[in-house]
């Protein structure tokens, strides 16, 4: 538990040192900021009144987690697949706590960072969330989704740059996927397996739970994703540990 | 013994990295591992250090068996590796202080211990730098002073003064001296025989995978002595003088670097004279000595391949 707390706590300050991870947090400001112009405007000039910010704002910062993968399999890529990987690997320290140490570590920071957006977007731009215990399972539960993705990430990346376009692709996904049952305005103008496949994505989960939408049904949902995610960086990493 | 491996071999894929492998590390030692590039000596750094298993035999260190879940070894244990292995986001104490708290150091204990190795490795003065700002012979020194932390019983230096300038070669050698001095065992590998001649007590020469040689250093010239080396500065090297000389009888090896041939041949066997010779009929030369025999020779004749030029094996 002590080398656990020695490693996890020198990744903490890592991930909080470093300046470009203040991106995540500023980025789905500015993209709420710019919704809320655009809300404004069509309110102002075209007399529309449109909830487009409420709509937009939660699955933008929900979504935006996603980009903390980049925060585990940087670091992975950075001290495991570089020479620093035989000065951690013949130290008394097992592989699989070092793992642990480094996703708990881009955990806290993920949460933190999208708990902080939240505060946010309630101060700045009256974004209404519910039920903020509700919010916090979330943020809990994609985070360490998040945090699981970057295992596999690092896993399948040969250096830290691709491992960074992979990690930036996957939040641009999760992202697109995010919003896209807020772009298709009437959901049942879908098929019903396409609605029921974009209504238990982890990030539309997570948005069903913040909104009291199906709250079991999507939390249940968010647990399987977890155990997903969970299993695949369970095996991957022990295969890259053989 | 501090460490034993016991017919050990190791493969990747069809090949055979290390081949049935007997070694021992005395308590106290400076044990030199030479061999040629491909010799299986990291191989067997890793596998003494439990960074891969063996697939055949025993390696036992600590009296205990070492392999890659063996976590108890390694606190006993210090790797100097060939690559720079510092974290480079952190400063010179910074890198100490994390690498000391992987080996469960804390508090005071890691402070003073910080402090000891930063005067050792003398590097105080530069405590704040972060690595990229330090020389390359810095980095060295900073490289072995992560792996002294825990004060390891053995310590494992695989080339460590690799591209590094002459004082900073100077300072790790009396640095290996100095632990030694202090009852720490040393594993040192080098492609520089003067670095290995100077501070190993023993040494073990490997090729393709097995112990081809083992012993001081006069032992190995001892056991390797009805050989001589001459030295032949031509003045038109070529091919045809080359051949001429292998036709020499008693002539055993010769290698040509430049207008230098190394020719290696029987002890008393006379031929001084057939070598002038035949040199004269092929351009005449500069220069003809015949030399005491050196640990580089006692190589050359051993592994047929250069430590440090040509072949490939630089």
């Amino acid at each position: 538990m002590r080398n656990f707390i020695w490693i996890f706590t020198h990744y903490v300050k890592k991930n909080f040192q470093d300046p470009a991870n203040l991106l995540v947090i500023a980025l789905p400001l500015v993209f709420i900021f710019a919704f809320q112009l655009l809300e404004n405007y069509l309110f102002d000039f075209m007399e529309v009144e449109s909830n487009f910010l409420y709509g937009m704002a939660i699955p933008m910062v929900l979504g935006f987690q996603f980009f903390c993968a980049d925060l585990t399999a940087g670091w992975l890529h950075y001290d495991m697949k570089s020479p620093t990987r035989a000065r951690l690997l013949v130290s008394p320290i097992a592989p699989k706590v070092f793992y642990m140490a480094v996703m708990a570590a881009g955990w806290l920071f993920s949460v933190f960072y999208g708990a902080i957006v939240v505060a946010i977007t309630v101060v700045a731009f009256n974004i209404e969330w519910g039920n903020y215990a509700y919010v916090l399972v979330v943020l809990l539960a994609l985070s360490f989704i998040t945090q699981m993705s970057g295992v596999l990430i690092f896993r399948y990346t040969k250096d830290e740059k691709s491992s960074a376009r992979m990690s930036y692709v996957f939040g641009e996904i999760m992202m697109g996927v995010a919003i896209l049952p807020v772009l298709a305005a009437n959901m049942t103008d879908l098929a019903r397996p396409i609605q029921t496949i974009l209504n238990h994505l982890p990030v539309s989960a997570g948005i069903n739970v913040i909104a009291n939408y199906n709250r079991l049904d999507s939390i249940a949902a968010l647990l399987v994703w977890i155990a997903i995610f969970t299993a695949a960086a369970f095996i991957i990493g022990r295969q890259e540990r053989q | 013994m501090l460490a034993t491996m016991k017919n050990v071999t190791k493969r990747y894929g069809n090949q055979t990295v290390v081949n049935q492998l007997d070694l021992t590390v005395k308590s106290g030692e400076i044990l030199g591992l030479l061999g040629p590039n491909g010799a299986g000596k990291s191989t067997t750094i890793n596998m003494l250090c439990g960074l891969i298993n063996a697939d055949e035999g025993e390696v036992m260190l600590f009296e205990q068996k070492q392999h890659t879940k063996n976590l108890s070894t390694r606190h006993e244990l210090g790797l100097v590796t060939q690559d720079i292995t510092l974290f480079s986001g952190l400063n010179v104490v910074e890198n100490l202080r994390y690498v000391g708290g992987l080996y469960g150091l804390r508090g005071a204990e890691l402070n003073a211990r910080v402090s000891d190795v930063l005067d050792f490795i003398e590097l105080r003065d530069h405590r704040k730098k972060k690595p990229k700002q330090l020389s390359g012979g810095m980095q060295r020194r900073l490289n072995i002073g992560c792996a002294l932390l825990h004060q390891p019983k053995l310590i494992i230096m695989d080339e460590p003064t690799v591209g590094i300038d002459p004082q900073s070669r100077n300072h790790i050698l009396e640095s290996v001296k100095k632990l030694a001095a202090n009852g720490t065992t040393v594993i040192y590998t080098s492609h520089y025989m003067e670095e290995v001649e100077a501070v190993c007590d023993r040494i073990i020469i490997m090729d393709l995978g097995r112990i081809i040689a083992q012993g001081t250093v006069n032992e190995l010239i001892k056991n390797t002595g009805n050989e001589s080396t001459v030295i032949l500065t031509a003045i038109a090297p070529s091919p045809a003088l080359t051949r001429a000389l292998e036709e020499v009888p008693g002539v055993r090896q010769v290698n040509m670097a430049g207008n230098k041939y190394t020719i290696i041949s029987a002890a008393n066997s006379g031929n001084i004279s057939r070598i002038t010779e035949l040199a004269g009929q092929h351009g005449g030369f500069a220069g003809i000595t015949e030399q005491a025999r050196s640990l580089e020779d006692i190589f050359l004749t051993l592994t047929g391949k250069s430590l440090r030029e040509g072949n490939g094996y630089a």
